[in-house]
């Protein structure tokens, strides 16, 4: 006999303990979320608290070696969010909304700059004891303040189906933003360099900057263009999608292996593929967001897993309120100007301010960055303060982004149809008091019922409204010639056994829709449990409420411009 | 369509000797059984009955044509009895009936059996030939009769 009980001590422990980890962070994630969902708040913010309560700061049941073990699973998230807002923009917007993106992203970027690096090098000079290092971390802090997290921003939105002028603002916006923090960064850590009177580059700086961003777009684009290529000779969904994955692993890999922005590489394949062939990427980026889940509640139940409470002291705190205060106002007040001067519409201007105040990755890696630039005090305040104040706003980032949305009325505006088919219920579309057939109406009288009203198929009832059959209007077709007969032809003679396959009111349509295909009829009567008809419906009344309610969504897209 | 296409020789009843609806009905089911037309008579006889109740199938002048769809057969069968005494059917002229025509169509057709009823009520018609049918004393007798006037119903047509 084999000894197979000595192989199993051989798997390292480690490696059981990821992937049940792996089990239970998307469980309790998704269960968390669910219990947030039904508080009507984002569930981003349930994913973030499941992890910071299975976190450091909480059981540390993920403790930082299982954090470093999910590591590419986090940038694998981080690439598939990318590349989905890359694919949010496409031509029309950025002729449409291109000058208002530059005009908004530059002024919220650099008022959120100058105000985090005014309010840091005032008050920081009284909390630190030194000027020189309180004006060299403001211009730190404030260029790390103008980045924008895309991952929670564009999930809240994904998540409330939201879309309108004011959801494609801020996904042109935090998509740009990235490239604007990189360049402010570069100069930052370079002006910063000659406060603190080290050696200073700032030639060596920028081009660093030009780098990154030059090589991320153009990673992105040749790897956009290739993923074209292969995907034009394949129609199979699981193809594309197995292709789409590797493309964007591979892409997000060299990014990691070139030092460069896995964000922008990303976001660069979106946009080149949502422009180079809208109608194939279609499938793409459903195939692929449907891929996702999965992948983004461990991103977010691991960025709450990260949070380490015990690392906080006063000062810390001190400027976390600070930045977070000082960036807060600088990027609303600048959005909101910025809006406004680039005569965005008066529902973006209002809003707008709320859904920039995300913060993630591209943060704590320029924190991580300007720890390596300036090691000591200034390095390690710098990622304190930053990963503190990315917490914070992660949390409520997600909350503000709601209400803007909910309030600017573009939640639930961005549906497919089968959005409002699984959405909308039975007993919401079915006819309640259908047109009906006794089983004795002679079939005289069930000609006059079917010359009164549209349907194709009646449902056929005892005196105690139990279904009992369905006529279809070919039966009747073929029973009009025997009309003259009089009683002794009746509805029960030509009435055919009705499809009712479990479906109540409270079932989708999507379900009606599935059990009218499975067999093959175009009507579903509802019965409730003991099969008094309740209600009755045609396939066409769904294609008919279906398209009616995507219309109506439409037309109230249109009048907003 | 011709009425001899499904009603065989073999299922005529003479002498039906129920007063009652139901029973009559039974006797010819109990007999397409015996000849193997259908398999079980118990269920037929049910749905008939249940048809019965939504509206009786006797026409008047003596003539019952009660029917039914049923899983059990894959073409129209159909069967006679006549009774000397007459059968109770609730008819609508509420006379006793002599003549019962039951007529089986399998379950997914849906003219089938109309047009066998359309055929029957329309040779029905004919006083003579319903004297002639009351009067038969075999099932040759009634097979010929039945086909002798088809085919003149035909030729007239």
């Amino acid at each position: 006999m084999f000894d197979i009980g000595n192989k199993i001590p051989m798997l390292s422990s480690i490696e059981l303990n990821a992937i049940f980890l792996l089990g239970l962070i998307l469980f309790v994630g998704i269960m968390g979320a669910r219990s947030f969902q039904k508080l009507k708040l984002p569930q981003v913010v349930g994913y973030i608290i499941v992890g910071i309560i299975l976190g450091q700061s909480g059981l540390n049941i993920i403790n930082k070696e299982i954090i470093e073990t999910f590591v590419p699973f986090n940038y694998f998230a981080l690439g598939i969010i990318g590349f989905t807002i890359g694919g949010e923009l496409n031509t029309e917007v950025f002729r449409r909304y291109g000058r208002q993106f530059v005009i908004i992203l530059l002024a919220e970027g650099l008022t959120a700059f100058f105000a985090v690096f005014l309010l840091v090098g005032i008050l920081g000079t009284f909390i630190l004891g030194n000027s020189a290092y309180a004006w060299a971390l403001g211009l730190l802090l404030g260029a790390i303040a103008s980045a924008t997290a895309p991952a929670v921003t564009a999930n809240v939105l994904w998540e409330y189906k939201a879309r309108g002028p004011l959801t494609t603002t801020v996904l042109g916006i935090v998509a740009l933003d990235d490239g604007l923090a990189l360049i402010l960064f570069a100069l930052a850590s370079s002006i910063a360099a000659v406060i603190l009177g080290a050696n200073p580059s700032l030639s060596s700086a920028i081009s660093r900057a030009v780098y990154e961003i030059g090589m991320g777009i153009s990673v992105g684009l040749i790897f956009g263009l290739g993923l074209i290529q292969i995907l034009r000779k394949y129609a199979e969904k699981d193809k594309i999608l197995v292709f789409s994955l590797c493309g964007i692993l591979f892409a997000l890999g060299l990014a990691l292996i070139m030092k460069i922005d896995m964000l922008l590489v990303a976001m660069t394949m979106g946009v080149i593929l949502i422009n180079r062939e809208p109608r194939l990427s279609r499938d793409v980026f459903k195939l692929v967001s449907g891929f996702a889940m999965p992948f983004y509640i461990l991103f977010f139940v691991l960025v709450g897993a990260k949070f380490n409470v015990h690392t906080t002291t006063a000062k810390a705190i001190a400027l976390v309120l600070i930045y977070l205060l000082s960036r807060t106002a600088g990027k609303m007040a600048g959005a909101s100007f910025g809006a406004k001067i680039a005569g965005a519409s008066k529902t973006v201007r209002k809003y707008l301010p709320y859904c920039l105040l995300g913060q993630a990755g591209v943060a704590i890696g320029l924190s991580i960055l300007a720890y390596q630039h300036f090691p000591g005090m200034i390095g390690s305040s710098i990622i304190v303060v930053v990963t503190l104040a990315t917490f914070v706003s992660e949390i409520s980032a997600p909350l503000c982004v709601r209400y803007a949305v909910v309030n600017a009325q573009e939640a639930g505006l961005n549906i497919t149809e089968d959005d409002v088919l699984s959405k909308t219920k039975v007993g919401e579309v079915m006819d309640k008091n259908p047109p009906r057939v006794y089983e004795n109406t002679p079939i005289k009288d069930i000609l006059d019922i079917f010359g009164e009203s549209s349907y194709q198929t009646y449902p056929v009832v005892n005196r105690g409204n139990t279904l009992r059959g369905i006529i279809t209007i070919e039966s009747i077709r073929k029973a009009f010639a025997y009309s003259e007969m009089g009683r002794l032809i009746i509805a029960h003679d030509i009435m055919e056994p009705a499809a009712t396959r479990r479906i109540s009111t409270d079932s989708s349509l999507l379900e009606a829709e599935e059990i009218m295909d499975k067999y093959g009829v175009d009507y579903l009567p509802i019965v409730n449990g003991k099969s008094i008809l309740e209600g009755f419906m045609e396939k066409r009344d769904i294609h008919r409420f279906v398209s009616s309610r995507l219309i109506k969504v439409k037309e109230e897209l249109d009048s907003r411009g | 369509m011709k009425i001899t296409d499904f009603l065989k020789e073999d299922c005529v009843l003479i002498g039906v000797k129920s007063k009652d609806k139901k029973g009559a009905i039974s006797e010819l089911l109990e007999l397409l059984k015996e000849k193997k037309h259908i398999k079980d008579s118990q269920d037929i006889l049910d749905n008939v009955m249940e048809r019965e109740k939504l509206g009786s199938t006797g026409i008047g002048q003596g003539i019952a044509v009660p029917h039914t769809k049923t899983e059990q057969i894959e073409d129209l069968v159909g069967a006679v009895g006549i009774s000397d005494d007459g059968v109770s059917f609730d008819a609508l002229d509420g006379e006793p009936v002599h003549i019962i025509f039951l007529i089986l169509a399998p379950t997914k057709s849906i003219g089938l059996h109309l047009k066998a009823l359309a055929k029957i009520a329309r040779l029905l018609k004919d006083k003579t030939f319903r004297n002639a049918l009351r009067k038969s004393t075999s099932a040759s007798e009634v097979a010929r009769i039945i086909r002798e006037d088809e085919e003149k119903l035909n030729l007239s047509s």
